[in-house]
């Protein structure tokens, strides 16, 4: 089961690691579309562009809507909120340790600036 | 209690499945940075899982050098060790890292600090021994909580291998 998991969000990743994809998905976000109307603005071949849709349709993050003839591609959210959320406890580690790290820091500088003050 | 706190946040990425990448800009020069990422004393202060207090914390930062930091959460006790493999002061540091009583390689921390303007950029970067392994501690955040499924986790792997 752990590595099912593990899996998927490679898959997720790895979808989202390419620009145009992650722009796919961005158009897609404000509705559905065809991979006419997906190709347009990206300056691509359709044939790319049904590569990257391909990718985008394993790790699940788009499907084909309901119209059998225009087979329009929508986002489907749901592993995305998964993703971000898996690594969200991760950056919470980082963001906490790290906000530490600052009070440290702030000490370190007032300590720095005593030092000179009473030096003079 | 820092008023830049509000701009400042952490970036994370995986550029591939056995690596995390972790920046994040400090207000301070680097040298500062620098210390207290370094420093056993200083370390102690803000390092640890969840806030958790360290029992102890030692940090011999030079090329061979060793450290070992002990944390405990909840009765839970960690111990995570390595060498430092490469000190190049105040820019950017190496080291080794392995935890007791579970051993499923060694993950390599590249630590490189950029100063620019009074502000330092703190890029780690996490080689782990492999992707499950990476995939774990990504998920469990190293939280209390989180270590605990972590360790849920790893039993269950433990128990399907």
């Amino acid at each position: 089961m752990v590595m099912n998991d593990a899996d998927a969000l490679d898959a997720t990743f790895a979808a989202l690691a390419d620009p145009t994809r992650r722009a796919i998905l961005a158009r897609l976000a404000s509705g559905e579309a065809t991979v006419t109307e997906l190709a347009e603005p990206f300056d691509m071949s359709q044939p790319a562009i049904s590569k990257h849709l391909k990718v985008l349709e394993r790790a699940g993050l788009i499907a084909v809507g309901q119209d059998a003839q225009r087979r329009p591609r929508k986002l489907n959210a749901k592993p995305l909120a998964e993703a971000t959320g898996w690594i969200e406890k991760y950056r919470q580690h980082w963001e906490a340790a790290f906000a530490r790290l600052d009070d440290v820091l702030e000490e370190l500088k007032a300590e720095k600036k005593d030092r000179k003050r009473k030096k003079r | 209690m820092t008023q830049m706190t509000d701009n400042i946040t952490v970036t994370i990425t995986t550029p591939t499945d056995r690596e995390v990448v972790v920046a994040r800009e400090f207000n301070a020069p680097r040298a500062l940075v620098f210390d207290a990422v370094t420093r056993a004393d200083l370390i102690k202060r803000w390092y640890g899982p969840g806030g958790a207090s360290m029992e102890s914390c030692e940090s011999d930062a030079r090329p061979g050098g060793s450290f070992r930091f002990v944390t405990n959460t909840g009765g839970k006790q960690m111990v995570m060790y390595g060498v430092y493999k490469e000190m190049d002061a105040p820019r950017r540091f190496v080291r080794s890292q392995r935890w007791e009583g579970w051993d499923p390689g060694e993950t390599l921390m590249t630590v490189e600090l950029v100063e620019h303007g009074g502000k330092t950029t703190m890029t780690q970067r996490f080689v782990f021994p492999t992707a499950e392994m990476r995939d774990m501690v990504l998920q469990a955040g190293l939280s209390p909580k989180g270590m605990s499924a972590f360790y849920e986790r790893l039993d269950a792997l433990l128990l399907d291998l």
